[in-house]
């Protein structure tokens, strides 16, 4: 399959006061087609949101990827010029991000905040006339203006001609996500990026943002990466998964058959972990993510692991195939007969 | 698929309310209910018109306007004051509210063009530095920290000594001492909203650096920005004064008020009204921009 993504072998770490190098992402490697939704799931602070700055180009100063490529088409995005990656951002890739309440500018209203991005997204170096010249316009503007309300009806937002003109502070939590999906989709981007679009609504809300994204992203045929805790939402969305577990993918395949039959233990703990509607008792996985400087040789899950084995420790299984288009990375994945 | 929920009204809507819609109220309605509730603002606002009024209006209001200037009239020197003259007289016959009057288009002119200098010279560094950081941003604050380090007068009086007290060049001298103000303020508050999400949501949605330096974090510094400018608006009023006083500011005839306090000293105590009345004009000037600052303090502070 061509993808229009694929990330390889990518490792990004960052330099300690003390000076030690501390690996984050172990040679992550995933990979999206046209139109292909993937969930990346894992437990927090295993490496997904970093894994998604990384596309984007907007890591923190101090983290930098030693290793590995971000393939999008046929440019790796590690090797690009900051500009030329600009002008991708918004067109080629965007985010919904997980705040919606603090990712909306608060001096400015909804239309103006989608003014510069109709006006100016996939642009460099715009200049000072450049930057005044579709205010100066009416024309321009009630164009933009247009197109803003246009972008606010297709997220189902009520009474768009309104909203233009309201601050982020008079929206509730669902209606500025709708906004941001709206601000995301408005540059008619290749692929979404969804960084828990829900955590920080309700869980009525989180559900119909959720549809709403899914909708307007197959509508578009659009791909997304679709980031999550919550594995409910990853079987419902996504196409195929990828479970990450301190800064590696420990398995990937399509959705139904990974959580119908996990092959590595911490997939299985994980689904194990979902709370049910039934009498049942959930269990949760013992133990807390290893500190990433002390993983060391082996298999990261194996302190928490209750099939773990001397090999284990010896060296770091690499994610292989194990039949059903799944791969997996545990030296015990064909062996084990998991439960989920 | 189904809105979530209605409209919901918002917070500084106030008035009355049916239906989803909420009733608006203009932006500046709200912002004079707010500055009404505080009694002290709203005579810093006063004073602060009434300077205004009388910078841009003076000359004809005056009732000798040409006692602004270097005119003389003997016959009337060194009166108290009377209906005739408020103020009294000066040393060469000259009005005192006349010039008081006048006086007070120089101390706003210097008061503007500086204030105007040193946003313009420092937040723009501030945000640079704050937004960029690295050995951009440690230069910048590091020149600024030099700026920083000298008092403000010793700096001014050195400029103005070493190339001659005139109008242009008070200006541009408390200007130069001014600036590290505006860059350290500006920088602190950047440094924070840098960090806010809806930057990386600008960044991620394709906006370049200097857009997102001047659109998106520039516009939050507004509120911050207007209380400075207010209060320093006095402080600068009160340095030019004291330029003025110590002859390295603006030059006779001006009517200065800082100059009119200066040559008012020979005659103390006798003819108490040639500074008490220039002294009493800075003084109520200074308080009345402190007064309208600190009303906009909490304007605008309440309203993050």
């Amino acid at each position: 399959m061509s993808s229009l993504l694929a990330v390889d072998n990518l490792e990004i770490g960052y330099r300690d006061t003390d000076g030690v190098d501390v690996t984050l992402l172990r040679g992550i490697s995933l990979s999206v087609a046209r139109g292909e939704i993937i969930a990346l799931v894992g437990e927090s602070g295993c490496g997904k949101s970093v894994t998604a700055k990384a596309i984007l180009g907007v890591l923190p100063d101090n983290l930098k990827a030693h290793r590995g490529t971000i393939r999008y088409e046929d440019r790796n995005l590690l090797e690009l010029d900051e500009a030329a990656y600009q002008a991708m951002r918004g067109r080629a890739f965007t985010l919904v991000p997980q705040h919606p309440l603090s990712s909306l500018n608060p001096v400015f209203t909804v239309g103006e905040q989608f003014f510069d991005l109709i006006a100016f997204q996939g642009r460099t170096h715009v200049g000072i006339i450049d930057y005044w010249r579709p205010r100066l316009s009416a024309s321009r503007r009630r164009a933009i203006r247009t197109r803003t309300i246009d972008a606010l009806r297709e997220v189902s937002l009520p009474s768009p001609e309104e909203l233009v003109d309201r601050y982020p502070l008079q929206l509730s939590g669902g209606q500025s996500q709708r906004v941001l999906i709206a601000m995301a989709l408005v540059g008619d981007p290749q692929i979404v990026i969804a960084d828990e679009p829900g955590t920080a609504l309700d869980v009525t809300i989180e559900a119909q943002i959720n549809d709403l994204l899914l909708e307007r992203v197959q509508a578009r045929q659009t791909s997304m990466i679709y980031i999550t805790h919550d594995l409910g939402i990853a079987s419902q969305l996504a196409d195929r998964v990828y479970v990450m577990y301190a800064g590696r993918v420990v398995e990937e395949g399509p959705t139904a058959t990974v959580f119908a039959t996990p092959r590595h233990p911490y997939t299985a703990g994980l689904l194990r972990a979902v709370p049910k509607v039934t009498d049942e008792p959930f269990e949760g996985i013992p133990g807390t993510l290893p500190d990433p400087k002390a993983i060391g040789q082996g298999c990261a899950f194996r302190w928490r692991c209750p099939f773990a084995i001397n090999a284990c420790a010896e060296s770091v299984p690499p994610l292989s195939d194990v039949g059903d288009g799944r791969r997996a990375a545990c030296v015990r994945a064909t062996e084990l007969e998991l439960v989920a | 698929m189904t809105n979530d929920i209605p409209a919901r009204d918002s917070p500084i809507a106030g008035g009355v309310e049916d239906g989803p819609v909420s009733v608006e109220v203009p932006a500046w309605r709200i912002a004079v209910a707010t500055l009404g509730k505080s009694p002290l603002s709203m005579v810093g606002l006063g004073i602060v018109l009434l300077i205004l009024v009388l910078a841009i209006f003076g000359p004809w209001i005056a009732p000798f306007p040409d006692d602004a200037g270097a005119t003389v009239n003997f016959a009337e020197r060194l009166q108290p004051p009377s209906w005739k003259h408020w103020f009294g007289t000066d040393i060469v016959g000259r009005d005192v509210l006349s010039r008081v009057i006048v006086g007070a288009r120089i101390s706003m002119m210097i008061a503007a063009f500086v204030i105007v200098l040193a946003v313009l010279i420092g937040v723009p560094i501030g945000i640079i530095a704050a937004y960029w950081g690295g050995w951009l941003g440690n230069i910048l604050m590091r020149i600024n920290e030099v700026f920083l380090a000298i008092p403000s007068l010793v700096f001014v009086l050195a400029v103005a000594a070493l190339l001659g007290p005139s109008l242009p060049v008070v200006i541009a001298a408390i200007a130069l001492a001014w600036w590290t103000w505006f860059a350290r303020l500006a920088y602190g508050e950047a440094l924070h909203i840098k960090e806010e999400q809806f930057v990386e949501a600008a960044q991620v949605s394709g906006a370049g650096g200097l857009r997102i330096a001047f659109t998106e974090i520039l516009p939050n510094l507004t509120s911050v920005l207007v209380v400075k400018i207010t209060l320093d608006i006095g402080y600068v009023i009160l340095l030019g004064a004291a330029l003025g006083f110590l002859g390295l500011g603006v030059q006779p005839p001006d009517p200065e008020w800082g100059i009119m306090v200066a040559e008012g000293r020979d005659q103390l105590p006798n003819a108490w009204w040639l500074t008490t009345f220039p002294g009493l004009a800075i003084f109520v000037t200074v308080i009345g921009f402190n007064l309208l600052g600190d009303g906009l303090n909490d304007l605008l502070g309440a309203r993050q």
